[in-house]
């Protein structure tokens, strides 16, 4: 039941974008930055080497936590599969999403509790975290639709959007003071400070979100109980495939967003663990060269934004496709951090492009004027997610095998290669001009 | 229609299988050809 005083409300709309700085903060600070530099450090402190013990296997500790990422976003899949629907009856959004965002505020907290040797918490409660990050999410864009007119959609998620992107990085730059002068905050060393992180990133979480849960009211009506509503998400999504499928544009558009996302995923997740690993490079500066591609991240997407107004979305897509390749290549050989830190800026020149790009690609190749928007958008996230997951288990399979990110990140220039020669042969014009 | 216990299942063999059987297969062919990281 939608509460009719709070559409196109200022103070509502803020409200709403504001809980996208309490959630930003975790998926930057905590899943990019310093869980994956913390984990490493304390398995490696605790078992005396990178390989550590776990379920009676010697595994790579790196690897370990590559394939409990991938377990995590198969598990968001399907949550958010089923969410979606369940997110539509009235009267429980704001219960989920409180429920949710509890579950991921304390499982971050939690992680203060992982000193290296009791590896099982170190590996279940990020993915706890997870579930909690991406069901809250479900529930936070289920709320668009009654706080806002559809005119004002795009406006509002932009703004949640660069919301979220201001307060996590504000967010990670105090993180990376404490764990840079940790002795001036009272902690005896870096991985201290870290973990008061954790704490403070879970506090910041619960804390902020209150602002949304006091202001997003949501009466509890009639609700229209179905036994299949479930079902409801991955009707949806194949009714969305079928449509692709005859369509030879979108699907081979897809296609290439599929392996390029591959790419990009697994080495925004992955790039912090990388330098710690092969390069030895401490926290501090890793959450620096974090900092720095977050920065250059919007200065490229607008290079690439004016690239592709004036040669077209496919061409700019081609020159960050061929960038993406040189980086991959280029992470096989780099042996200090002065190149890892190029590396890092020609990844933030492309990472913010790429992503904005392929998501207004999309947005011109989907059907005008029908209420199937939504649903073409859910598809295109859920490419997103199982594109991650197979990056993934592919990047940490690769590991597996080799005992080397590096060999891995080869593997991924193949997805941009393979992106590339799918994209070259798709004629967008076409479909733009239809 | 699709049973909502059945697909409960369905996602679970998928969420603890698919990571499970590759790294089972991995482990394998890592000792198989004894190539990537030892303890020994």
């Amino acid at each position: 039941m939608i509460n009719q005083n709070q559409i196109n409300s200022k103070k509502v709309i803020n409200a709403w974008c504001s809980y996208d700085i309490a959630n930003s903060a975790y998926n930057l600070s905590i899943s990019t930055v310093l869980f994956p530099i913390y984990y490493e450090q304390v398995t490696k402190d605790a078992f005396g080497s990178e390989l550590i013990q776990f379920l009676g296997y010697s595994i790579r500790n790196t690897v370990l936590y590559e394939y409990a990422i991938a377990t995590g976003y198969l598990i968001i899949i399907f949550l958010t599969l089923t969410l979606s629907g369940i997110a539509d009856l009235g009267g429980f959004r704001k219960r989920f999403m409180q429920g949710f965002t509890f579950l991921g505020a304390f499982s971050c907290m939690g992680l203060a509790g992982f000193h290296g040797l009791n590896i099982g918490l170190g590996i279940m409660l990020p993915l706890i975290a997870v579930i909690g990050f991406a069901g809250s999410l479900v529930y936070y864009n289920s709320f668009l639709p009654m706080i806002a007119t559809p005119d004002m959609h795009d406006r509002i998620s932009a703004k949640g959007f660069s919301f979220g992107y201001a307060g996590s990085t504000l967010l990670l730059i105090f993180n990376m003071i404490t764990v840079s002068y940790y002795q001036f905050f009272g902690f005896n060393d870096e991985l201290q400070a870290i973990r008061f992180s954790f704490v403070l990133v879970g506090f910041w979480w619960l804390g902020i979100s209150q602002i949304a849960f006091h202001f997003l009211k949501e009466k509890s009506g009639k609700i229209d109980m179905n036994r299949y509503v479930w079902l409801k998400g991955i009707r949806e999504i194949l009714n969305v495939f079928k449509h692709i499928r005859k369509n030879k544009t979108q699907y081979r558009f897809l296609l290439s967003f599929f392996f390029f996302s591959m790419g990009v995923q697994t080495i925004i997740i992955i790039a912090s663990l990388f330098g710690s690993v092969e390069l030895k490079i401490g926290p501090t500066k890793l959450i620096m060269t974090i900092l720095i591609i977050q920065l250059v991240a919007i200065f490229g997407a607008s290079v690439f934004g004016t690239v592709s107004s004036k040669y077209g979305n496919k061409t700019s897509l081609i020159w960050m496709l061929s960038i993406w390749i040189f980086v991959c290549i280029a992470a096989f050989f780099i042996i200090n951090e002065y190149q890892f830190y190029v590396l890092g800026a020609l990844v933030g020149l492309v990472m913010g492009g790429i992503q904005s790009q392929a998501r207004s690609t999309w947005s011109m190749l989907i059907p005008k004027g029908n209420n199937d928007t939504a649903s073409f958008f859910s598809f295109y996230d859920s490419t997103e997610k199982l594109a991650i997951t197979i990056g993934m288990l592919g990047f940490g399979s690769i590991e597996h095998l080799t005992g080397s990110m590096r060999v891995s990140a080869l593997l991924l220039s193949l997805f941009f290669i393979i992106s590339l020669i799918i994209i070259s042969f798709t004629n967008l014009k076409k479909q733009l001009v239809e | 229609m699709i049973d909502f216990l059945i697909f409960i299942e369905i996602s679970m063999v998928t969420i603890l299988g698919i990571p499970g059987v590759l790294f089972i297969l991995c482990e394998i062919l890592r000792k198989r050809f004894s190539i990537g990281p030892t303890s020994e």
